[in-house]
């Protein structure tokens, strides 16, 4: 497997790390430096008396080092990685020692028995159950009843006044709807307030969420006459979890995955992780959503610009993204990923997934031969027949686009909807670089 | 989409003052659903907005960009850097090691290959902000290069450097004055031909800001233009009695040269009793001083109590003519020379007029043979002058040579050149800095990292100063430095 440095560094917990794990990047800093096929290990000289054992796993990426550091992954587990991907030459082939094989086993031993756990059901009081979820789903009744009302208090006096209301407006019903257990309405009332109304025409995006909302207000009382695809998937946006236990213990998709980008994010405390996969023989996309505070590590490492051989589960829900890495077998060979041939081909898969699944705010898509161009004032990314979309205000790199294009066309993934996409990876003489 | 602007006016208003029906959506959208009228507006609102929405998003296709066209960047004629040598560039930008990037592009320019286009962006960003780096940038980023900057005003320095003419006449102040800047070092006639094109026309700020500018690579042929100048502005004026004073065959230096050449002469006379011959150089204090030369910008009297005004005129006099008259005048090379004005202590005041001199007049050989045969109190006072004066190859030699007496002075003074130093020089200079560890550190390692040469990565154990208290601020700046040389070892292997 082919590391870059930049799937390497968007491993690093801080930009400090990233500066550490480069000083490490030289050969003079390790004393041994060995790899086998699953894993990668090295000895460096630090301030004490031994030198720090640094490994990593190759085939599902993960560090472990006897360094004291807190952060994860540490300095020396980013040296270590940065030099093999620099100059594998300077790494020998060796027999794993017992100290990386017994971390290895480990490893192994830990993912079976959790899966092993996590899929036996817990022991439930079915009674209690439906008990509690009546109550709840009363709960979620008259919080949705007084939510209808602010909506069509909004709706008569009309946006005029809106930017003027302050966002205390907004989190007093997102309050309202955590109170009824309805934590998902409450982040949608978050996302209507946090509409920014300096922006031309901020009414559109203001209108689209109202009516999300409204969809879901509506859609709910006749849920039984609903798909049961559509059903899940309406919880979920009004907020009633599933458990990755539950997700995790249906089969999946094992195929090899493309991790075709990592949107990072952090809401105060805590990261948020967006990971965007393409399966080869399902077709299919996946986003592995994944939170976590700082200083803890989150479940899966996944390389952008890498293929990994996995099963995925997806949430429930109608013609669902999220899923969750059940289990990984380790990285694949590169393949080659197949794109659409033209917008208005990708206008049209997404009619058909909006058929079934109204609520979907974005769509990735994979599109062959398109060139980013600038008109009005504005990027636009153009398809050999000439239709387009424009590239979201939020780009931070057409410069870099249009460098890696020259003006020629290219195949690009993208994240948008309707005439508004975000190009996050492309593909130049068949490498895939990543917008970052 | 008119429709949804139509929604958007009613949600604006709000369903109270202008309500939303069925029969104000098109047909098309209508025509498929049966619509029961509710009886409260904000439900019509929401239904019917509802249905729009989920209309606008199925039903979107493609922009129609056919009226929009760019024609593609030209093909390259030079190969890409290597994988490797890109990442070391990014490595470079992320800690901000300018110094090495510098050697980063030099590479490429050598080796005659072009950046990765990814990397363009971010180069010609720095070309817009460091100008001395504009051109190896240009180079370096090839036809994609080209081709971008064309796109962004901002980088668009290609059709900037081939108008001249039309900058000189309609540019901002700013660029004119880089335009000249740029042209005193590639071609000095055109900037002169410029400057005459518009000469009349100008302020009193903008032409002494130009001649300013001259001052790099003045030479013999600007001679001729700057003495037609007939200026009223005592600035201006002023500025070009400098400039005229630094021309060995300008009339103000020919008149000072006149002047002095009678007043300094080689004598020769007996000495211990009369039975030896001793020669010697005079310079005649009460020799007859024209008032035009006091015109020309000599002063009178003298700041100093312990220079006289004599002195003092012909001490200035001796500083503004070219050293290398005296080697014609009195047919000696410069080290006689040097020694006769050493003999006697009446004549020894001089020697640092001789040295102000050869700096003006950029006597290379006057400098090294000052710096050769001069007394030790005067190299003391002048080494940093002289060393700074020299061009590379003969700063680095005699900076290896007066290191060890003056390293504060001249550490900064070599810090600001290109050339790397020789070997010697850096194993002089880092002995001294890594006894000094409190004063040089990662902020001077850091520039001085592109001048030190990577042999000095096997050396750097050998300079651990001997004082305890040391060696651990030694450890830190040593491995500092190996890191950034050892960057610098990758950039030169990876090309």
């Amino acid at each position: 497997m082919e590391f870059t440095e930049d799937q390497i560094f968007s491993l690093a917990p801080d930009e400090s790390s990233k500066k550490s794990g480069k000083e490490l990047a030289n050969p003079s800093k390790w004393s041994k430096r060995q790899f086998s096929e699953r894993a990668l290990w090295g000895e460096c000289q630090g301030s004490g008396k031994l030198p720090y054992q640094t490994q990593v796993d190759l085939s599902n990426v993960a560090f472990k080092c006897s360094c004291p550091s807190r952060k994860f992954p540490c300095k020396h587990g980013l040296g270590l990685m940065l030099l093999y991907a620099r100059d594998r030459k300077l790494f020998s082939q060796a027999s794993e020692p017992d100290w990386v094989t017994g971390w290895l086993d480990k490893r192994t031993e830990k993912e079976e028995k959790r899966v092993e756990k996590k899929t036996k059901e817990k022991s439930v009081d079915p009674a209690a159950q439906a008990k509690r979820q009546e109550n709840r789903l009363k709960r979620v009744e008259e919080g949705m009843g007084e939510l209808r009302l602010w909506i069509n208090d909004i709706v008569r006096n009309g946006f005029l006044n809106i930017p003027g209301r302050g966002p205390a407006y907004f989190e007093a019903m997102a309050k309202r709807m955590v109170d009824a257990q309805a934590p998902g309405l409450a982040a949608m009332v978050r996302k209507l307030g946090s509409v920014n109304f300096f922006q031309d025409a901020w009414q559109t995006p203001f209108l689209d969420q109202l009516i999300r909302i409204y969809l879901l207000l509506e859609g709910f009382p006749r849920m039984e006459s609903l798909s049961t695809e559509l059903q899940s998937e309406m919880k979920t946006w009004i907020g009633f979890t599933q458990s990755q236990e539950e997700v995790k213990a249906e089969s999946g998709i094992r195929d090899d995955w493309f991790v075709l980008a990592k949107q990072s994010d952090k809401e105060e405390n805590l990261n948020i992780e967006r990971n965007w996969l393409y399966g080869l023989q399902s077709q299919r996309y996946a986003l592995i959503l994944q939170f976590y505070v700082k200083g803890q590590i989150p479940e899966v490492n996944l390389l952008p610009g890498s293929w990994i051989d996995a099963e995925l589960c997806y949430f429930k829900g109608s013609h669902p993204l999220r899923a969750l890495v059940k289990q990984q077998y380790g990285v694949k060979q590169p393949g080659v990923v197949p794109g659409l041939p033209s917008w208005n081909d990708v206008m049209g898969s997404i009619s058909k997934i909006l058929a079934v699944n109204p609520f979907l705010e974005n769509f990735p898509v994979i599109i062959d031969n398109v060139i980013p161009i600038k008109g009005n004032n504005q990027w636009m990314l153009k398809d050999e027949a000439g239709g387009g979309v424009t590239i979201s205000q939020s780009f931070q790199f057409p410069w870099k686009l249009m460098a890696l294009s020259g003006g020629a066309p290219l195949k690009v993934f993208a994240v948008g909807k309707e005439h508004e996409f975000e190009p996050l990876g492309v593909w130049v003489n068949g490498n895939y670089k990543l917008l970052v | 989409m008119k429709f949804w602007d139509g929604i958007i006016n009613n949600a604006t208003l709000g369903s109270a003052k202008m309500p939303l029906r069925s029969h104000d959506l098109p047909e098309y959208i209508t025509e498929s659903i049966e619509l029961n009228e509710q009886t409260e507006p904000e439900e019509d609102f929401l239904r019917l907005a509802g249905l729009a929405y989920q209309y606008r998003q199925a039903g979107s296709t493609a922009l129609d960009l056919n009226l929009i066209s760019q024609s593609p960047a030209a093909k390259e004629e030079f190969p890409y850097a290597s994988p490797t040598s890109t990442s070391i560039f990014k490595t470079i930008m992320s800690e901000e090691l300018y110094p090495l990037l510098i050697l980063w592009l030099q590479q490429c320019e050598s080796k005659r290959v072009l950046t990765e286009p990814e990397l363009i962006p971010e180069l010609l960003e720095i070309a817009s902000r460091k100008k001395e780096l504009r051109k190896i940038i240009l180079t370096v980023c090839g036809k994609r290069g080209e081709w971008l900057s064309k796109l962004n005003p901002e980088w668009d320095f290609y059709t900037v450097t081939s108008d001249v003419n039309s900058i000189w006449q309609t540019g901002k102040p700013e660029e004119r004055k880089e335009l000249l800047r740029e042209l005193r070092v590639s071609d000095p006639s055109k900037s002169i031909e410029l400057l005459q094109s518009t000469w009349d026309s100008e302020g009193a700020n903008e032409k002494a800001a130009f001649l300013e500018i001259l001052r790099t690579n003045l030479v013999d042929t600007d001679r001729v233009w700057l003495e037609s100048l007939k200026e009223k502005g005592q600035k201006v004026n002023s500025i070009i009695l400098d400039l005229l004073k630094s021309i060995p065959s300008s009339a103000v230096v020919q008149h000072y040269w006149n002047t002095v050449k009678d007043a300094v002469t080689i004598r020769t006379g007996k000495a211990l009793l009369g039975m030896i011959n001793k020669t010697v150089i005079e310079v005649n204090e009460n020799f007859p001083v024209p008032e035009s030369v006091f015109k020309a910008g000599i002063e009178k009297l003298s700041s100093n109590k312990q220079v006289s005004d004599n002195q003092h005129i012909w001490f200035q006099l001796i500083s503004a003519v070219p050293p290398s008259n005296w080697n014609e005048h009195f047919n000696q090379n410069c080290q006689t020379i040097i020694e006769l004005f050493r003999k006697e202590k009446k004549s020894a005041i001089y020697l640092p007029a001789l040295v102000l001199a050869a700096i003006k007049f950029r006597d290379v050989q006057w400098m090294k043979d000052l710096l050769d045969h001069s007394e030790e109190d005067l190299i003391a006072s002048s080494v940093g002058l002289l060393v700074r004066a020299l061009p590379g190859r003969d700063r680095n030699a005699y900076a290896v040579r007066f290191i060890k007496q003056k390293p504060q002075e001249l550490i900064p003074i070599l810090l600001e050149q290109n050339e790397e130093w020789s070997v010697e020089l850096a194993r002089a200079i880092l002995r001294f800095t890594a006894n000094e560890v409190y004063a040089y550190n990662k902020t001077f390692y850091k520039p001085a990292s592109s001048l030190i040469p990577i042999k000095m990565l096997e050396e750097l154990d050998s300079f651990m100063p001997s004082e305890d208290q040391k060696k651990v601020y030694w450890k830190t700046q040593s491995d500092e430095l190996s890191r950034l040389l050892d960057i610098k070892k990758q950039i030169l292997q990876s090309f």
